[in-house]
C-alpha cells in the first residue's frame, strides 16, 4: 500500500462534483470511486463526504433523490445540477492555477535575489 | 443499526421525515462497506469495525446531517407558508374582483371607520400621552383652589409642604415691547425666580433667572421664547444681553427656551421675575402670585402630597396678617397633576370623541360582518367544493380571514389620505382651548394605531363569518343542490342579532348627537343680556413708563374714544377694563355697610365686577333698570359710586332700597354710593348664570391701577370693517407707542367662546350620521339577503295568491321589528351613557324627551326606508319560476 496522503479539505467538494459529471450516484458509490481512482492515496474519512454533500445540496449544486440501489436496495442518489456544472467547471481552473503555481515554485532553479 | 423496515420505503408518500432519511442514509453506507468485507473473507465482528472505522464519527456525523436538513426542511415550511399567504391574497383579490359593489361597500365602510378612528387619536394622542416638555412631568402639580393664590401663601406652602420639593408661582403677563420702534403686545407670564429649575428645563441659550432676580429691585431681566426670539429677532445668538424696552423700561435678555419648550400654554412668548417684598408681610399676602406649581419630593405621592396641603392649607388661615380669610379657607386646596390640569377642560371632549369614533368602528364591523354572512351564503357552494377537495377547515377559515384583511388592509390604506385630510381640518378649526395640537398629522403613532385597528377590525368583522361559513353541515346539501343552498335559521338569527346591536349603537350615537346639537342650538339662541351685534371690540396696552399715572391714561382713553365717537357710522364707544364673554369677568369680595363691614370676617362675594367708562351701558345697549348709570361727572375727585345688578340688589336689599346705600372694597377705604340697578348679565360666557356683578366708573378706579390693560368696544352703525380698520390709526394718532391688538367683533367674541361646543357637537353628529348611514347599509343589506334567500318561498306565495302588498307587508314587518327591538335597546343604552353628557349640556335634560322620542322613531323611518328596495324586489318574485324549481 503506498503511503497516504491527508485529505485536504475544500477539495472535497470539487472531487465530488468530479464524481457526479459522470452521472448520479449515492454516497457510498462517491467514496468508492474516489478511493479507486486515486489508488486510495487520498485518506478520505468517508463520514465527511455526507456533510459536504448535505451543504452542497443547500447552495443548489447538487439534487438528491430518493431511488433503488444496485443491490435494489433504498439508496439517496445525488445528481449534479446546471449550477453545480458551472461550479465544476470554475473550480476545476481554479485548482490547476493553484496545482500550477505551487509546481513552478517547488521546480524553480534560481535562488531567491537578496535584498 | 438494524435493516430497514420495508414499510419505510413508502413513508415519503405521507409525509418527509428528514431524520430517518438521515439514518437511512448512513446506514446504506455502513451496510455496503460491511458486505464488501465480508466478500474480502472477514467475520461479521470485523467487517463492521471495518466499515464503523472507515466512517469516522457515526454519531457526530448523523447529527451534523440533522442539523443541515432540520434547516432546509424549516427554510422550506417558511416558504411554503409565505406561498400560502401570497395565494389567499390571490384567491382574495380575485374573489373581491368579481363582486365590485360588495369589495368598494366594504373598503369604503372600513376607510371611514378607521380614518374616524386614527383622526380622533391623533389629538387625543398629543393631548393625553405625548411627552410634556418638562423634566419629569408626573412630579409637577397644580394647587387648585382653597387658598386665594396670594405670594404670601406661595411662599408659605413652599416652605411648609414637606413633601414639595419645590414650588413656584405665575400669572400671566402683557407687555409692550418696544426695541425697534415697532411696539408690539405679547403675553407671557411673570413667574417666581425658581420655575426654570423646578420645571426641569435650562434655556437654549443664556442663563435661567438668578436666585434673586425676584427680589424687589432685581428683576429687569427677560426669557424670551423660542418663537418669539425667531420671529422678531430672527434667531439671533447674540440677543442675549441685549437691553429690550419692556413696557417703557429697560429689561436685558437671559436667554431663550428651546422650541419644544412651552410653560403654562403655547400661548406664552416671554417669562419675567415677578417683584417679591419678603420684607412686607402686607404686600406679600396682598399681592397675586397667580397660580401655583408644584414639584413633588421623591417618592412622595400625589396622595400624600395632597393630604398634606389641606392640612397645611387650613393652617395657614392664621397667617394671614391682613384679614380672616374665613372658617371654609383651605379646605377646597387640591393638588391637580400638571398634564390633568392642561388637558382638564377638553378632556371630557377628546373622551367623548375617541367613544364616537370607537362605536362608528364598532358598527363598521357589525356591518361588514353581515355583509361577509350573506357572502359566505351565497357562496356555499364554492365553499362546499373547497372543502370536498380536501381543504381543512382551518385552511378555509384562513382563506376566509385573508380576504377580510385584503378588505381592512385596503380600508386602511385608504383611510391614511382620510386622516390626513382630517387631522388637517381639525387642527385648523379646533378651539383655542385645546391646547398642545402642536403636533398632529400623519406620524409614527398614528401608523401604529391604524395598523393595529386594521387588524383588529378584520378579526373582528372576519372571524364569525369565516367560522360559521366553513361549518362543515350543509357541505353535502350545498353539492348537491348546486346552488346556494337555503342559509337556514340559524344565520338569520345571527344576522338578526347584529342588525339589532347596530340599530342599538346608532340610536345610542344619534341621541347623543341629538342632545348637543340642541344643547349648541339653545347656547347660539342666549342672549348673554347685551347686545353683541355691530360691536367692534380691541385691545389696547398704554406701556407702563408713560402712563403710569390715572389721570393721564385717563386723558388717553378719552381722546381714543373721543376720535373714535367722531368716525362717521360710530354710534358709541367705550372702555373696560374686563371684556365680556372672551374670558372669566374676575369678581371681588365686597363690605356692604350696615351688613357686612368686617373686612377679617364676613366679606360678601360678587362674581364678577367690571370698571366702566360712561358710554359702556349705552354702547353694548344695557338698559339702567333703576337710578342713573355713570356720568362724566363720575370723575376721581368726585363722590365715589357703583352700580349692582339686580340678583346683588335683590340679595342685599330684598326691599328693593339699594338706590343710595353704600358698599365697599375689601379693604379700609372709602364706601362707594350704589347710584343703579342694571339688569343681571352672562359675562363670563354664555353658560354663566351668576348673576351677580358690580360695576365702577373707570375714572375712579384707575387711581388703585394707573395701568390696567383695557379694551375698547365701538358700537357701529354701517360697515363696521372700516371701523375695524380705522381702530389703528386713530389710536397711533393720539400715541404711537400704545399698541393695539386682538381687533375683531364681538360676534366673533361670542362665535369663539362657543367654539368648543361647536366643535363637538359637529363632530359627535358627524359620527351620528355616519352611524346612521352604516345602520341603513346594514338593514338593507340583511333584508336584501333576506328577500334573495326566500325567494323561493315568496314566489310559492305569490302562486298562492299573495297580493305584492301582502308579500312587502311580509319584508317590511320584519324590517320594522328589527328596528323597533334595535331601538329599543338603544334608548335603554343611551340613558345610561347619556349621564356622562352631563357637563357638556346646557339647558338640555340628559333625558330629553324630545330627542329620545324624535331620535328612535326617525330611526325607525330610515330602517323602513332601507327596506323598500328589497321588499319591491320581493314583490316582483316569480311564481312560475319558483314553482319549476321545486
Amino acid at each position: 500500500m503506498p503511503p497516504t496522503v491527508e485529505f485536504r479539505q475544500g477539495a472535497i467538494e470539487l472531487l465530488i462534483l468530479k464524481t457526479l459529471s459522470w452521472g448520479p450516484q449515492h454516497g457510498f458509490s462517491i467514496a468508492r470511486w474516489i478511493q479507486d481512482t486515486t489508488s486510495d492515496v487520498l485518506r478520505l474519512e468517508e463520514g465527511s463526504l455526507y456533510p459536504a454533500l448535505h451543504r452542497m445540496e443547500d447552495k443548489g449544486w447538487i439534487d438528491a433523490e430518493w431511488g433503488t440501489s444496485e443491490n435494489n436496495r433504498r439508496a439517496k442518489f445525488y445528481s449534479l445540477t446546471t449550477a453545480g456544472r458551472k461550479q465544476l467547471t470554475a473550480d476545476t481552473r481554479d485548482w490547476w492555477r493553484y496545482a500550477d503555481a505551487v509546481a513552478r515554485v517547488l521546480t524553480a532553479t534560481v535562488k531567491p535575489v537578496r535584498i | 443499526m438494524s435493516r430497514e423496515p420495508l414499510w419505510r420505503r413508502y413513508r415519503d408518500l405521507l409525509r418527509r421525515d428528514p431524520i430517518g432519511d438521515v439514518d437511512d442514509e448512513v446506514r446504506f453506507h455502513l451496510e455496503m462497506r460491511e458486505r464488501e468485507a465480508r466478500r474480502a473473507g472477514k467475520t461479521a465482528d470485523e467487517a463492521r469495525a471495518d466499515a464503523r472505522q472507515r466512517f469516522g464519527d457515526v454519531s457526530g456525523i448523523v447529527s451534523e446531517l440533522r442539523s443541515i436538513d432540520g434547516r432546509r426542511e424549516r427554510r422550506r415550511a417558511r416558504g411554503e407558508w409565505w406561498f400560502d399567504v401570497t395565494q389567499d391574497v390571490r384567491v382574495a383579490w380575485r374573489a373581491l374582483g368579481r363582486a365590485p359593489g360588495f369589495a368598494v361597500t366594504a373598503i369604503a365602510t372600513i376607510a371611514i371607520a378607521i380614518a374616524a378612528n386614527t383622526t380622533v387619536f391623533s389629538f387625543v394622542d398629543s393631548l393625553l400621552f405625548e411627552r410634556l416638555p418638562y423634566g419629569d412631568a408626573g412630579s409637577l402639580a397644580i394647587v387648585s383652589g382653597g387658598v386665594n393664590g396670594t405670594l404670601g401663601e406661595a411662599l408659605a406652602l413652599r416652605e411648609r409642604v414637606r413633601s414639595f420639593a419645590d414650588l413656584a408661582s405665575y400669572r400671566p403677563r402683557s407687555i409692550t415691547l418696544n426695541d425697534q420702534g415697532d411696539p408690539a403686545q405679547l403675553d407671557g407670564e411673570s413667574v417666581t425666580a425658581n420655575l426654570f429649575p423646578l420645571l426641569g428645563v435650562a434655556p437654549m441659550i443664556g442663563a435661567p433667572f438668578a436666585v434673586d432676580a425676584d427680589d424687589p429691585g432685581k428683576g429687569r431681566v427677560i426669557m424670551l421664547g423660542y418663537g418669539l426670539w425667531r420671529r422678531r429677532y430672527g434667531g439671533d445668538r447674540g440677543i442675549v444681553g441685549r437691553k429690550l424696552i419692556v413696557d417703557g423700561s429697560p429689561y436685558f435678555v437671559s436667554g431663550v427656551m428651546p422650541p419644544t419648550f412651552q410653560f403654562p400654554t403655547a400661548r406664552a412668548d416671554f417669562w419675567v421675575p415677578m417683584t417679591i417684598d419678603r420684607g412686607s408681610a402686607v404686600a406679600l399676602w396682598t399681592t397675586s402670585g397667580g397660580s401655583f406649581v408644584a414639584r413633588l419630593r421623591r417618592g412622595a405621592s400625589l396622595a400624600s402630597a395632597q393630604r398634606e396641603l389641606l392640612a397645611v392649607a387650613v393652617g395657614m388661615r392664621r397667617l394671614n396678617p391682613v384679614w380672616d380669610p374665613g372658617a371654609n379657607y383651605g379646605k377646597d386646596a387640591r393638588l391637580i397633576p400638571f398634564r390633568q390640569h392642561l388637558v382638564g377642560k377638553v378632556r371630557d371632549a377628546a373622551l367623548l370623541l375617541w367613544a364616537c369614533a370607537a362605536v362608528v368602528l364598532l358598527l363598521a364591523c357589525v356591518n361588514l360582518a353581515n355583509l361577509l354572512l350573506a357572502r359566505a351564503s351565497a357562496r356555499e357552494g364554492e365553499l362546499a367544493v373547497r372543502a370536498a377537495l380536501g381543504g381543512g377547515r382551518g385552511r378555509l377559515v384562513r382563506q376566509l380571514l385573508t380576504e377580510s384583511l385584503v378588505i381592512a388592509a385596503l380600508g386602511g390604506i385608504a383611510s391614511l389620505a382620510l386622516t390626513a385630510a382630517g387631522t388637517r381640518w381639525i387642527a385648523a378649526s379646533a378651539p383655542a382651548e385645546f391646547p398642545r395640537l402642536g403636533a398632529t398629522g400623519l406620524r409614527t403613532s398614528l401608523y401604529l394605531y391604524s395598523s393595529l385597528l386594521t387588524v383588529a377590525a378584520a378579526l373582528a368583522f372576519g372571524l364569525l363569518p369565516a367560522w360559521r361559513a366553513t361549518a362543515p353541515r350543509g357541505t353535502a346539501r350545498a353539492l348537491r343542490l348546486g346552488r346556494p343552498g337555503g342559509g337556514g335559521a340559524a344565520h338569520q338569527r345571527v344576522s338578526a342579532t347584529l342588525i339589532i346591536g347596530e340599530i342599538a349603537i346608532a340610536v345610542l350615537l344619534t341621541i347623543s348627537g341629538g342632545l348637543l346639537s340642541r344643547s349648541f342650538l339653545a347656547l347660539r339662541e342666549l342672549s348673554p343680556g347685551f347686545r353683541t351685534e355691530r360691536i367692534v371690540v380691541a385691545r389696547i396696552n398704554p406701556p407702563k413708563a408713560s402712563y403710569a399715572d390715572a389721570a393721564r391714561t385717563l386723558a388717553l382713553y378719552q381722546q381714543v374714544l373721543d376720535r373714535l365717537r367722531a368716525l362717521p357710522g360710530v354710534v358709541n364707544a367705550a372702555a373696560t377694563n374686563q371684556l365680556p364673554i372672551a374670558g372669566p369677568v374676575f369678581g371681588m369680595a365686597i363690605r356692604i355697610q350696615g351688613q357686612a363691614e368686617d373686612v377679617r370676617h364676613n366679606l360678601q362675594w360678587v362674581a364678577h365686577s367690571q370698571a366702566i367708562t360712561p358710554e359702556y351701558l349705552d354702547t353694548f345697549g344695557v338698559p339702567v333698570v333703576s337710578g342713573r348709570g355713570f356720568t362724566t361727572a363720575d370723575r376721581a375727585d368726585g363722590q365715589l359710586v357703583a352700580l349692582i345688578s339686580q340678583s346683588v340688589a335683590k340679595r342685599y336689599w330684598p326691599a328693593g332700597d339699594a338706590i343710595g346705600k353704600r358698599i365697599g372694597y375689601p379693604y379700609d377705604s372709602p364706601w362707594l354710593t350704589i347710584v343703579g340697578v342694571v339688569p343681571d348679565l352672562r359675562l363670563d360666557s354664555l353658560r354663566d348664570t351668576s348673576a351677580m356683578a358690580v360695576y365702577v366708573p373707570l375714572a375712579q378706579r384707575l387711581t388703585a391701577d394707573p395701568n390696567p390693560v383695557l379694551s375698547i368696544a365701538i358700537r357701529a352703525r354701517g360697515d363696521i370693517g372700516a371701523i375695524e380698520r380705522s381702530i389703528r390709526p386713530v389710536v397711533e394718532s393720539v400715541d404711537t407707542q400704545v399698541a393695539v391688538t386682538e381687533v375683531r367683533t364681538m360676534e366673533d367674541v361670542v362665535a369663539s367662546s362657543m367654539a368648543k361646543s361647536r366643535f363637538t357637537t359637529i363632530l359627535v353628529s358627524a359620527f351620528a350620521l355616519v352611524a346612521v348611514l352604516l345602520g341603513a347599509i346594514g338593514i338593507y343589506g340583511v333584508m336584501s339577503y333576506l328577500v334573495s334567500q326566500r325567494t323561493h318561498e315568496l314566489g310559492v306565495r305569490a302562486a298562492l295568491g299573495a297580493t305584492p302588498w301582502d308579500i312587502a307587508s311580509l319584508v317590511l314587518r320584519r324590517s320594522a321589528l328589527l328596528g323597533v327591538a334595535g331601538g329599543a335597546i338603544g334608548i335603554a343604552g343611551a340613558l345610561a351613557a347619556t349621564r356622562a353628557l352631563h357637563a357638556m349640556l346646557f339647558a338640555v335634560s340628559t333625558t330629553d324627551p324630545l330627542t329620545f322620542a324624535i331620535v328612535p322613531l326617525g330611526f325607525l323611518a330610515v330602517a323602513l326606508l332601507a327596506t323598500v328596495p328589497p321588499a319591491r324586489r320581493a314583490t316582483r318574485s316569480d311564481p312560475v319560476g319558483a314553482l319549476r324549481r321545486d
